[in-house]
Protein backbone atom coordinates (compact mmCIF):
# COMPACT_ATOMS: atom_id res chain seq x y z
CA UNK A 1 0.00 0.00 0.00
CA UNK A 2 2.79 2.38 0.93
CA UNK A 3 4.63 1.70 -2.32
CA UNK A 4 1.48 2.49 -4.24
CA UNK A 5 1.06 5.74 -2.33
CA UNK A 6 4.63 6.65 -3.13
CA UNK A 7 4.09 5.85 -6.80
CA UNK A 8 0.97 7.98 -6.80
CA UNK A 9 2.93 10.81 -5.26
CA UNK A 10 5.63 10.40 -7.92
CA UNK A 11 3.03 10.48 -10.66
CA UNK A 12 1.47 13.62 -9.22
CA UNK A 13 4.83 15.34 -8.99
CA UNK A 14 5.63 14.38 -12.57
CA UNK A 15 2.35 15.93 -13.63
CA UNK A 16 3.43 19.17 -11.96
CA UNK A 17 1.92 18.87 -8.47
CA UNK A 18 5.04 19.77 -6.52
CA UNK A 19 3.30 19.55 -3.15
CA UNK A 20 2.90 15.81 -3.58
CA UNK A 21 6.67 15.51 -3.18
CA UNK A 22 6.21 16.20 0.52
CA UNK A 23 4.67 12.72 0.83
CA UNK A 24 7.98 11.29 -0.35
CA UNK A 25 10.09 13.52 1.88
CA UNK A 26 7.92 12.77 4.91
CA UNK A 27 8.16 9.04 4.23
CA UNK A 28 11.93 8.74 3.85
CA UNK A 29 13.65 11.65 5.56
CA UNK A 30 14.40 10.22 8.99
CA UNK A 31 15.94 7.04 7.62
CA UNK A 32 17.87 8.89 4.97
CA UNK A 33 19.36 11.33 7.46
CA UNK A 34 20.45 8.48 9.74
CA UNK A 35 21.88 6.60 6.77
CA UNK A 36 23.94 9.63 5.74
CA UNK A 37 24.92 10.29 9.35
CA UNK A 38 26.41 6.81 9.57
CA UNK A 39 28.43 7.37 6.41
CA UNK A 40 29.60 10.88 7.17
CA UNK A 41 29.86 10.67 10.95
CA UNK A 42 28.42 14.16 11.16
CA UNK A 43 24.78 15.11 11.64
CA UNK A 44 24.87 18.50 9.94
CA UNK A 45 26.62 17.15 6.85
CA UNK A 46 24.18 14.26 6.86
CA UNK A 47 21.17 16.57 6.84
CA UNK A 48 22.74 18.56 4.00
CA UNK A 49 23.41 15.41 2.03
CA UNK A 50 19.92 14.05 2.66
CA UNK A 51 18.39 17.33 1.60
CA UNK A 52 20.47 17.37 -1.56
CA UNK A 53 19.49 13.75 -2.25
CA UNK A 54 15.82 14.69 -2.13
CA UNK A 55 16.46 17.61 -4.46
CA UNK A 56 18.47 15.49 -6.90
CA UNK A 57 15.77 12.83 -6.82
CA UNK A 58 13.18 15.50 -7.57
CA UNK A 59 15.24 16.74 -10.50
CA UNK A 60 15.67 13.24 -11.89
CA UNK A 61 12.25 11.90 -11.01
CA UNK A 62 11.25 11.49 -14.63
CA UNK A 63 14.09 9.02 -15.04
CA UNK A 64 13.05 6.87 -12.11
CA UNK A 65 12.00 3.43 -13.37
CA UNK A 66 10.01 1.41 -10.86
CA UNK A 67 10.61 -1.77 -12.85
CA UNK A 68 14.33 -1.59 -12.06
CA UNK A 69 14.33 -0.62 -8.41
CA UNK A 70 12.07 0.57 -5.66
CA UNK A 71 11.99 4.28 -5.05
CA UNK A 72 13.71 3.90 -1.69
CA UNK A 73 16.58 1.94 -3.26
CA UNK A 74 16.96 4.60 -5.93
CA UNK A 75 16.83 7.45 -3.40
CA UNK A 76 19.35 5.80 -1.10
CA UNK A 77 21.72 5.25 -4.00
CA UNK A 78 21.56 8.95 -4.81
CA UNK A 79 22.29 9.75 -1.18
CA UNK A 80 25.08 7.23 -1.00
CA UNK A 81 26.79 8.73 -4.04
CA UNK A 82 26.53 12.21 -2.55
CA UNK A 83 28.04 10.98 0.71
CA UNK A 84 30.85 9.20 -1.09
CA UNK A 85 31.59 12.35 -3.09
CA UNK A 86 31.70 14.32 0.11
CA UNK A 87 34.01 11.85 1.79
CA UNK A 88 36.31 11.98 -1.20
CA UNK A 89 36.34 15.76 -1.17
CA UNK A 90 37.24 15.69 2.48
CA UNK A 91 39.58 12.77 1.90
CA UNK A 92 37.93 10.98 4.80
CA UNK A 93 37.16 7.35 5.24
CA UNK A 94 33.71 6.36 6.33
CA UNK A 95 33.42 4.27 9.47
CA UNK A 96 31.30 1.97 7.35
CA UNK A 97 32.27 -0.25 4.51
CA UNK A 98 30.78 1.64 1.58
CA UNK A 99 30.76 -1.42 -0.62
CA UNK A 100 28.61 -3.27 1.87
CA UNK A 101 26.01 -0.64 2.53
CA UNK A 102 22.59 -2.26 2.66
CA UNK A 103 20.97 0.11 0.23
CA UNK A 104 18.49 -2.56 -0.80
CA UNK A 105 17.09 -3.24 2.63
CA UNK A 106 17.69 -0.24 4.80
CA UNK A 107 14.33 1.50 4.57
CA UNK A 108 11.63 -0.80 3.32
CA UNK A 109 7.97 -1.08 4.17
CA UNK A 110 7.21 -3.53 6.92
CA UNK A 111 4.05 -5.63 7.27
CA UNK A 112 1.50 -4.10 9.63
CA UNK A 113 2.00 -6.81 12.27
CA UNK A 114 5.75 -6.25 12.32
CA UNK A 115 5.26 -2.52 12.70
CA UNK A 116 2.91 -3.01 15.61
CA UNK A 117 5.18 -5.48 17.40
CA UNK A 118 8.19 -3.21 17.01
CA UNK A 119 6.26 -0.17 18.23
CA UNK A 120 4.91 -2.15 21.16
CA UNK A 121 8.38 -3.34 22.08
CA UNK A 122 9.73 0.19 21.93
CA UNK A 123 6.89 1.57 24.05
CA UNK A 124 7.51 -0.96 26.81
CA UNK A 125 11.24 -0.34 27.10
CA UNK A 126 12.51 0.20 30.63
CA UNK A 127 13.40 2.71 31.82
CA UNK A 128 10.93 4.78 29.76
CA UNK A 129 13.61 7.27 28.77
CA UNK A 130 14.98 4.56 26.46
CA UNK A 131 11.70 4.58 24.56
CA UNK A 132 11.70 8.37 24.44
CA UNK A 133 15.21 8.40 22.99
CA UNK A 134 14.50 5.70 20.40
CA UNK A 135 11.30 7.38 19.25
CA UNK A 136 12.99 10.78 19.07
CA UNK A 137 15.93 9.49 17.05
CA UNK A 138 14.40 6.91 14.72
CA UNK A 139 10.87 8.25 14.31
CA UNK A 140 10.95 11.98 15.01
CA UNK A 141 14.19 12.63 13.16
CA UNK A 142 16.00 14.30 16.06
CA UNK A 143 19.75 14.25 16.47
CA UNK A 144 21.53 12.97 19.58
CA UNK A 145 22.41 16.59 20.28
CA UNK A 146 18.77 17.71 20.13
CA UNK A 147 17.66 14.86 22.36
CA UNK A 148 20.43 15.63 24.82
CA UNK A 149 19.44 19.29 24.90
CA UNK A 150 15.76 18.48 25.46
CA UNK A 151 16.61 16.20 28.38
CA UNK A 152 19.35 18.35 29.81
CA UNK A 153 21.96 15.66 29.49
CA UNK A 154 25.02 14.87 27.40
CA UNK A 155 25.23 13.43 23.88
CA UNK A 156 27.14 10.44 25.22
CA UNK A 157 24.32 9.71 27.66
CA UNK A 158 21.80 9.73 24.81
CA UNK A 159 24.07 7.41 22.83
CA UNK A 160 24.18 5.13 25.83
CA UNK A 161 20.36 5.12 26.18
CA UNK A 162 19.93 4.19 22.56
CA UNK A 163 22.67 1.56 22.64
CA UNK A 164 21.09 -0.14 25.67
CA UNK A 165 17.60 0.22 24.19
CA UNK A 166 18.73 -1.55 21.03
CA UNK A 167 20.28 -4.35 23.07
CA UNK A 168 16.96 -4.83 24.88
CA UNK A 169 14.99 -4.66 21.62
CA UNK A 170 17.23 -7.25 20.00
CA UNK A 171 16.31 -9.69 22.76
CA UNK A 172 12.63 -8.73 22.75
CA UNK A 173 12.25 -9.03 18.99
CA UNK A 174 14.45 -12.09 18.48
CA UNK B 1 34.50 -1.97 10.33
CA UNK B 2 31.03 -0.97 11.48
CA UNK B 3 28.01 -2.55 9.85
CA UNK B 4 24.40 -1.44 9.67
CA UNK B 5 22.20 -3.72 11.63
CA UNK B 6 18.74 -5.08 10.71
CA UNK B 7 17.24 -3.78 13.96
CA UNK B 8 17.80 -0.18 12.90
CA UNK B 9 16.22 -0.91 9.55
CA UNK B 10 13.18 -2.30 11.37
CA UNK B 11 12.99 0.67 13.70
CA UNK B 12 13.02 3.08 10.79
CA UNK B 13 10.48 0.96 8.94
CA UNK B 14 8.15 1.10 11.96
CA UNK B 15 7.94 4.87 11.87
CA UNK B 16 4.50 6.34 11.16
CA UNK B 17 3.99 8.92 8.44
CA UNK B 18 2.73 11.42 11.01
CA UNK B 19 6.06 11.32 12.86
CA UNK B 20 9.16 13.08 11.67
CA UNK B 21 11.18 16.24 11.49
CA UNK B 22 8.74 18.82 10.15
CA UNK B 23 11.41 21.49 9.90
CA UNK B 24 13.53 19.33 7.64
CA UNK B 25 10.55 18.46 5.45
CA UNK B 26 9.59 22.12 5.19
CA UNK B 27 13.14 23.11 4.27
CA UNK B 28 13.32 20.51 1.51
CA UNK B 29 9.93 21.48 0.14
CA UNK B 30 10.77 25.19 0.28
CA UNK B 31 13.98 24.53 -1.60
CA UNK B 32 12.17 22.52 -4.24
CA UNK B 33 9.42 25.08 -4.63
CA UNK B 34 11.92 27.88 -4.93
CA UNK B 35 13.66 25.95 -7.66
CA UNK B 36 10.54 24.80 -9.43
CA UNK B 37 8.31 27.81 -9.17
CA UNK B 38 10.06 30.94 -7.99
CA UNK B 39 13.50 30.93 -9.45
CA UNK B 40 12.46 29.18 -12.63
CA UNK B 41 16.04 28.08 -12.91
CA UNK B 42 14.88 24.99 -14.67
CA UNK B 43 17.32 22.17 -14.81
CA UNK B 44 17.17 18.91 -16.61
CA UNK B 45 20.05 16.73 -15.62
CA UNK B 46 21.49 13.94 -17.66
CA UNK B 47 22.29 10.91 -15.59
CA UNK B 48 24.62 9.59 -18.25
CA UNK B 49 26.67 12.75 -18.29
CA UNK B 50 29.75 12.68 -16.12
CA UNK B 51 32.23 15.34 -15.25
CA UNK B 52 34.84 14.30 -17.77
CA UNK B 53 32.51 14.20 -20.74
CA UNK B 54 31.13 17.60 -19.91
CA UNK B 55 34.55 19.13 -19.60
CA UNK B 56 35.56 17.45 -22.81
CA UNK B 57 32.56 18.98 -24.49
CA UNK B 58 33.59 22.41 -23.31
CA UNK B 59 37.14 21.95 -24.45
CA UNK B 60 35.99 21.08 -27.93
CA UNK B 61 34.44 24.49 -28.32
CA UNK B 62 36.35 27.34 -29.96
CA UNK B 63 38.27 29.55 -27.57
CA UNK B 64 36.38 32.52 -28.90
CA UNK B 65 33.26 31.12 -27.35
CA UNK B 66 34.73 31.00 -23.89
CA UNK B 67 33.43 34.23 -22.56
CA UNK B 68 31.63 33.87 -19.31
CA UNK B 69 33.35 32.48 -16.31
CA UNK B 70 31.50 31.01 -13.47
CA UNK B 71 33.08 30.68 -10.10
CA UNK B 72 31.84 28.94 -7.08
CA UNK B 73 33.24 29.39 -3.66
CA UNK B 74 34.84 27.54 -0.86
CA UNK B 75 32.53 29.03 1.68
CA UNK B 76 31.63 25.95 3.58
CA UNK B 77 28.12 24.83 4.23
CA UNK B 78 28.24 21.72 6.31
CA UNK B 79 31.82 21.20 5.28
CA UNK B 80 31.11 21.16 1.57
CA UNK B 81 33.34 23.09 -0.78
CA UNK B 82 32.18 24.54 -4.04
CA UNK B 83 34.08 24.28 -7.20
CA UNK B 84 35.02 26.68 -9.90
CA UNK B 85 33.00 26.43 -13.05
CA UNK B 86 33.67 27.61 -16.52
CA UNK B 87 30.68 28.16 -18.75
CA UNK B 88 30.62 28.99 -22.39
CA UNK B 89 28.62 31.37 -24.44
CA UNK B 90 27.55 29.84 -27.68
CA UNK B 91 26.21 31.95 -30.47
CA UNK B 92 23.24 33.98 -29.37
CA UNK B 93 20.01 32.40 -30.54
CA UNK B 94 17.94 34.09 -33.19
CA UNK B 95 14.20 33.81 -33.43
CA UNK B 96 13.32 31.93 -36.56
CA UNK B 97 9.56 31.78 -36.25
CA UNK B 98 6.80 33.03 -34.02
CA UNK B 99 3.32 31.57 -34.09
CA UNK B 100 0.23 31.08 -31.99
CA UNK B 101 -0.09 27.49 -30.78
CA UNK B 102 -3.39 25.56 -30.87
CA UNK B 103 -3.91 26.35 -27.19
CA UNK B 104 -3.50 30.07 -27.81
CA UNK B 105 0.05 30.55 -26.56
CA UNK B 106 2.77 32.38 -28.45
CA UNK B 107 5.41 29.87 -29.50
CA UNK B 108 8.79 30.84 -30.83
CA UNK B 109 11.36 28.75 -32.62
CA UNK B 110 15.04 29.66 -32.35
CA UNK B 111 18.27 28.51 -33.89
CA UNK B 112 21.86 28.54 -32.63
CA UNK B 113 20.69 27.86 -29.14
CA UNK B 114 23.04 27.72 -26.15
CA UNK B 115 20.86 25.00 -24.68
CA UNK B 116 21.97 22.67 -27.45
CA UNK B 117 25.02 22.00 -25.29
CA UNK B 118 22.74 20.31 -22.80
CA UNK B 119 21.37 17.09 -24.15
CA UNK B 120 18.37 16.92 -21.87
CA UNK B 121 17.45 20.57 -22.25
CA UNK B 122 17.99 20.73 -25.97
CA UNK B 123 15.08 22.40 -27.65
CA UNK B 124 14.44 24.90 -30.35
CA UNK B 125 10.89 25.70 -29.34
CA UNK B 126 9.75 27.88 -26.48
CA UNK B 127 6.40 29.16 -25.32
CA UNK B 128 5.54 32.48 -23.73
CA UNK B 129 3.19 32.76 -20.82
CA UNK B 130 -0.17 34.09 -21.92
CA UNK B 131 -0.29 37.87 -21.71
CA UNK B 132 3.48 38.24 -22.00
CA UNK B 133 4.74 40.04 -25.06
CA UNK B 134 8.40 40.11 -25.97
CA UNK B 135 10.25 41.46 -28.97
CA UNK B 136 12.20 38.87 -30.94
CA UNK B 137 15.44 40.28 -29.57
CA UNK B 138 14.26 40.20 -25.96
CA UNK B 139 12.93 36.68 -26.36
CA UNK B 140 16.30 35.55 -27.72
CA UNK B 141 18.10 37.24 -24.82
CA UNK B 142 15.86 35.65 -22.20
CA UNK B 143 16.38 32.24 -23.78
CA UNK B 144 20.13 32.79 -23.87
CA UNK B 145 20.15 33.73 -20.18
CA UNK B 146 17.92 30.78 -19.38
CA UNK B 147 20.31 28.40 -21.11
CA UNK B 148 23.27 30.02 -19.39
CA UNK B 149 21.64 29.31 -16.02
CA UNK B 150 21.07 25.73 -17.11
CA UNK B 151 24.75 25.41 -17.92
CA UNK B 152 25.75 26.89 -14.60
CA UNK B 153 23.47 24.55 -12.74
CA UNK B 154 24.55 21.55 -14.75
CA UNK B 155 28.18 22.28 -14.06
CA UNK B 156 27.66 22.95 -10.38
CA UNK B 157 25.64 19.81 -10.01
CA UNK B 158 28.46 17.75 -11.40
CA UNK B 159 30.67 19.08 -8.66
CA UNK B 160 28.19 18.16 -5.97
CA UNK B 161 27.29 21.71 -5.09
CA UNK B 162 24.15 22.26 -3.13
CA UNK B 163 21.72 24.24 -5.17
CA UNK B 164 19.14 25.02 -2.60
CA UNK B 165 19.73 28.52 -3.63
CA UNK B 166 18.22 31.75 -4.74
CA UNK B 167 19.75 33.95 -7.37
CA UNK B 168 20.72 37.55 -6.76
CA UNK B 169 22.72 40.21 -8.55
CA UNK B 170 25.75 42.00 -7.21
CA UNK B 171 28.82 44.09 -7.86
CA UNK B 172 32.48 43.28 -7.33
CA UNK B 173 33.83 45.72 -4.73
CA UNK B 174 37.43 44.53 -4.49
CA UNK B 175 39.79 41.82 -5.67
CA UNK B 176 42.80 40.54 -3.78
CA UNK B 177 44.91 37.44 -4.29
CA UNK B 178 42.43 34.73 -5.03
CA UNK B 179 39.50 36.40 -3.32
CA UNK B 180 36.93 38.86 -4.53
CA UNK B 181 34.50 40.85 -2.41
CA UNK B 182 30.95 41.44 -3.47
CA UNK B 183 28.00 43.61 -2.61
CA UNK B 184 25.00 41.42 -3.25
CA UNK B 185 21.59 42.92 -3.95
CA UNK B 186 18.87 40.49 -3.08
CA UNK B 187 15.28 41.67 -3.14
CA UNK B 188 14.15 38.67 -1.13
CA UNK B 189 16.74 38.59 1.63
CA UNK B 190 18.32 42.01 1.56
CA UNK B 191 21.85 43.18 0.81
CA UNK B 192 24.90 41.16 1.71
CA UNK B 193 28.62 41.80 1.74
CA UNK B 194 30.43 38.64 0.81
CA UNK B 195 33.89 37.43 0.03
CA UNK B 196 34.36 34.68 -2.48
CA UNK B 197 37.50 32.64 -2.76
CA UNK B 198 38.43 30.84 -5.91
CA UNK B 199 38.59 27.13 -5.75
CA UNK B 200 40.00 24.45 -7.95
CA UNK B 201 41.30 27.03 -10.35
CA UNK B 202 43.92 24.70 -11.76
CA UNK B 203 41.32 22.31 -13.04
CA UNK B 204 39.05 24.93 -14.43
CA UNK B 205 41.73 27.40 -15.55
CA UNK B 206 40.12 30.15 -13.58
CA UNK B 207 41.97 33.42 -13.52
CA UNK B 208 41.10 35.72 -10.61
CA UNK B 209 41.75 38.71 -12.79
CA UNK B 210 38.70 37.77 -14.80
CA UNK B 211 36.81 39.73 -12.19
CA UNK B 212 37.35 43.47 -11.88
CA UNK B 213 36.02 46.03 -9.43
CA UNK B 214 32.66 47.23 -10.66
CA UNK B 215 31.79 44.06 -12.56
CA UNK B 216 28.14 43.14 -12.40
CA UNK B 217 27.79 39.52 -11.32
CA UNK B 218 25.14 37.00 -10.43
CA UNK B 219 25.29 34.88 -7.32
CA UNK B 220 23.53 31.93 -5.83
CA UNK B 221 22.76 32.22 -2.14
CA UNK B 222 22.02 29.34 0.13
CA UNK B 223 18.46 29.85 1.23
CA UNK B 224 17.89 26.79 3.31
CA UNK B 225 17.79 28.75 6.51
CA UNK B 226 16.30 32.16 5.99
CA UNK B 227 17.18 33.23 9.51
CA UNK B 228 20.86 32.74 8.79
CA UNK B 229 23.08 35.02 6.79
CA UNK B 230 22.76 33.06 3.58
CA UNK B 231 26.26 32.44 2.26
CA UNK B 232 27.18 32.73 -1.37
CA UNK B 233 27.72 29.41 -3.06
CA UNK B 234 28.44 30.56 -6.58
CA UNK B 235 29.28 33.73 -8.45
CA UNK B 236 29.30 34.10 -12.18
CA UNK B 237 29.35 36.72 -14.88
CA UNK B 238 26.21 37.16 -16.92
CA UNK B 239 26.39 36.84 -20.68
CA UNK B 240 23.29 38.98 -21.10
CA UNK B 241 22.08 42.08 -19.30
CA UNK B 242 21.06 41.26 -15.74
CA UNK B 243 17.39 41.89 -16.41
CA UNK B 244 17.26 38.81 -18.62
CA UNK B 245 18.14 36.61 -15.63
CA UNK B 246 15.32 37.97 -13.49
CA UNK B 247 13.52 34.86 -12.18
CA UNK B 248 10.13 36.50 -12.45
CA UNK B 249 10.83 37.14 -16.13
CA UNK B 250 12.48 33.78 -16.73
CA UNK B 251 9.34 31.99 -15.68
CA UNK B 252 7.50 33.58 -18.58
CA UNK B 253 9.37 31.31 -21.01
CA UNK B 254 8.92 27.56 -21.18
CA UNK B 255 10.64 24.89 -23.17
CA UNK B 256 8.37 23.02 -25.56
CA UNK B 257 9.28 19.42 -26.38
CA UNK B 258 7.47 16.32 -27.64
CA UNK B 259 5.42 14.72 -24.88
CA UNK B 260 6.95 11.66 -23.24
CA UNK B 261 6.08 8.64 -25.40
CA UNK B 262 3.61 10.77 -27.34
CA UNK B 263 6.04 12.23 -29.83
CA UNK B 264 3.42 13.88 -32.05
CA UNK B 265 2.12 16.00 -29.21
CA UNK B 266 3.66 19.06 -27.60
CA UNK B 267 4.39 19.39 -23.90
CA UNK B 268 6.07 22.06 -21.80
CA UNK B 269 8.48 20.87 -19.14
CA UNK B 270 6.72 19.88 -15.90
CA UNK B 271 9.11 22.03 -13.91
CA UNK B 272 7.85 25.14 -15.68
CA UNK B 273 4.35 25.03 -14.26
CA UNK B 274 2.67 23.86 -11.12
CA UNK B 275 -0.40 21.69 -10.90
CA UNK B 276 -3.26 20.64 -8.69
CA UNK B 277 -3.98 16.94 -8.69
CA UNK B 278 -7.55 15.88 -9.50
CA UNK B 279 -6.99 12.14 -9.50
CA UNK B 280 -3.97 10.01 -8.68
CA UNK B 281 -3.72 6.29 -8.49
CA UNK B 282 -5.40 4.48 -11.37
CA UNK B 283 -8.66 3.99 -9.55
CA UNK B 284 -6.95 1.78 -7.01
CA UNK B 285 -5.76 -0.74 -9.59
CA UNK B 286 -2.29 -2.22 -9.37
CA UNK B 287 0.54 -0.57 -11.22
CA UNK B 288 0.93 -2.12 -14.67
CA UNK B 289 4.26 -3.85 -15.27
CA UNK B 290 6.31 -3.13 -17.19
CA UNK B 291 5.41 0.49 -16.95
CA UNK B 292 5.50 2.63 -20.06
CA UNK B 293 4.26 6.03 -19.13
CA UNK B 294 2.74 8.39 -21.64
CA UNK B 295 2.26 12.04 -21.07
CA UNK B 296 -0.34 14.47 -22.37
CA UNK B 297 -0.83 18.09 -21.63
CA UNK B 298 -4.13 18.65 -23.33
CA UNK B 299 -7.00 21.02 -23.67
CA UNK B 300 -10.17 19.78 -22.01
CA UNK B 301 -12.72 19.24 -24.79
CA UNK B 302 -15.55 17.72 -22.76
CA UNK B 303 -16.25 15.96 -19.46
CA UNK B 304 -19.18 13.74 -18.52
CA UNK B 305 -20.07 11.15 -15.89
CA UNK B 306 -18.12 8.45 -17.68
CA UNK B 307 -15.29 10.15 -19.56
CA UNK B 308 -13.38 13.26 -20.41
CA UNK B 309 -11.49 14.15 -23.56
CA UNK B 310 -8.19 15.96 -23.96
CA UNK B 311 -6.86 17.35 -27.22
CA UNK B 312 -3.28 18.13 -28.19
CA UNK B 313 -2.11 19.04 -31.70
CA UNK B 314 -5.35 17.68 -33.18
CA UNK B 315 -5.05 14.33 -31.36
CA UNK B 316 -7.96 13.47 -29.06
CA UNK B 317 -7.59 11.03 -26.18
CA UNK B 318 -10.68 9.75 -24.35
CA UNK B 319 -10.22 8.94 -20.67
CA UNK B 320 -12.91 6.67 -19.22
CA UNK B 321 -13.90 7.52 -15.66
CA UNK B 322 -16.41 6.15 -13.12
CA UNK B 323 -17.62 9.67 -12.34
CA UNK B 324 -17.16 13.20 -13.61
CA UNK B 325 -13.68 13.90 -12.25
CA UNK B 326 -13.80 17.55 -13.27
CA UNK B 327 -17.16 18.21 -11.63
CA UNK B 328 -16.02 16.50 -8.43
CA UNK B 329 -12.85 18.57 -8.36
CA UNK B 330 -14.88 21.75 -8.84
CA UNK B 331 -17.20 20.82 -5.98
CA UNK B 332 -14.62 19.70 -3.44
CA UNK B 333 -10.92 20.09 -4.09
CA UNK B 334 -11.01 23.65 -5.23
CA UNK B 335 -12.45 24.86 -1.92
CA UNK B 336 -9.73 23.16 0.07
CA UNK B 337 -6.91 24.81 -1.82
CA UNK B 338 -6.73 27.93 0.30
CA UNK B 339 -5.85 25.81 3.32
CA UNK B 340 -3.82 23.34 1.32
CA UNK B 341 -0.70 25.38 0.95
CA UNK B 342 0.44 28.95 1.29
CA UNK B 343 0.86 29.31 -2.47
CA UNK B 344 -2.91 29.16 -2.78
CA UNK B 345 -3.53 31.65 -0.01
CA UNK B 346 -3.75 34.67 -2.31
CA UNK B 347 -5.68 32.92 -5.04
CA UNK B 348 -9.45 32.92 -5.32
CA UNK B 349 -10.33 29.19 -5.44
CA UNK B 350 -13.21 30.00 -7.77
CA UNK B 351 -10.66 31.03 -10.37
CA UNK B 352 -9.12 27.56 -10.27
CA UNK B 353 -12.37 25.81 -11.13
CA UNK B 354 -11.94 23.77 -14.28
CA UNK B 355 -13.90 24.46 -17.44
CA UNK B 356 -13.79 23.22 -21.02
CA UNK B 357 -10.78 24.78 -22.70
CA UNK B 358 -8.48 24.52 -19.66
CA UNK B 359 -5.16 22.68 -19.76
CA UNK B 360 -4.82 19.39 -17.93
CA UNK B 361 -1.73 17.28 -17.48
CA UNK B 362 -2.03 13.51 -17.41
CA UNK B 363 0.19 10.47 -17.19
CA UNK B 364 -1.12 7.05 -18.14
CA UNK B 365 0.01 3.66 -19.34
CA UNK B 366 -1.33 2.36 -22.62
CA UNK B 367 -0.41 0.54 -25.79
CA UNK B 368 0.85 2.54 -28.75
CA UNK B 369 -1.84 4.47 -30.61
CA UNK B 370 -4.50 3.66 -28.01
CA UNK B 371 -6.90 6.60 -27.92
CA UNK B 372 -9.37 5.38 -25.31
CA UNK B 373 -7.79 4.99 -21.91
CA UNK B 374 -9.54 3.01 -19.19
CA UNK B 375 -9.68 4.19 -15.59
CA UNK B 376 -7.17 1.69 -14.25
CA UNK B 377 -4.48 2.95 -16.63
CA UNK B 378 -4.37 6.46 -15.24
CA UNK B 379 -1.43 7.60 -13.25
CA UNK B 380 -2.57 11.09 -12.58
CA UNK B 381 -4.75 13.90 -13.84
CA UNK B 382 -3.85 17.42 -12.82
CA UNK B 383 -4.88 20.97 -13.56
CA UNK B 384 -1.93 22.97 -14.86
CA UNK B 385 -1.49 26.26 -13.01
CA UNK B 386 1.02 29.08 -13.14
CA UNK B 387 1.81 32.31 -11.37
CA UNK B 388 0.34 35.59 -12.55
CA UNK B 389 2.99 37.61 -14.40
CA UNK B 390 1.92 40.72 -12.52
CA UNK B 391 1.69 39.10 -9.06
CA UNK B 392 3.74 35.97 -8.33
CA UNK B 393 1.70 35.35 -5.18
CA UNK B 394 -1.39 34.64 -7.21
CA UNK B 395 -1.97 31.47 -9.20
CA UNK B 396 -4.03 31.22 -12.32
CA UNK B 397 -4.95 28.43 -14.66
CA UNK B 398 -2.25 27.71 -17.21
Amino acid sequence: MMQQNIQQAIDSVLAGDIDSYSIIVERYHTGLIIYCERLLSDRTSAEDAAQQAFINAYDKLKKFDNTKASFSTWLYKIARNLCIDQLRQQRKQSDYNIDELPDLSWDKDLPYDDVESIRSAVSTLEPPIYAVAVKAYYWQGKSYKQIAHEHNTSVSTVASWIRRAKADLRKELA
Amino acid sequence: MKRFEPLESKLIGARRATEGNDIFVTQVMDAIKVRAINSRVIRTTNEQLNKETFIMKLRKLPIALLVAIVLATVIGIGGISYAAVKVIEAAKPTVKESRISPNGKTQITVEKNTCSELEQARSERYELKEGVELSKEDAANYINAHCHLLLVNERLDLRGAILTSGIASGTVTSTRDNTISLKIRDALYGPLDASVSFYDKDVQQINPTDFKVGDEVLAYRDIRNISANQPIIAVFKPIEALKYYDPSQQQNIRTVKPCENNETMDCVTPSSYSAVTLVAGRGGASIPQPRSTKEIQGTLVEHTNDHFILENNGHKIIFQTPYDVVARYNQTTVYGLAQYDSIYAHTDPEKLKIAVGDSLSTYYTAEANETTISWNKFSVIALMVEREPSDPNVLRKY
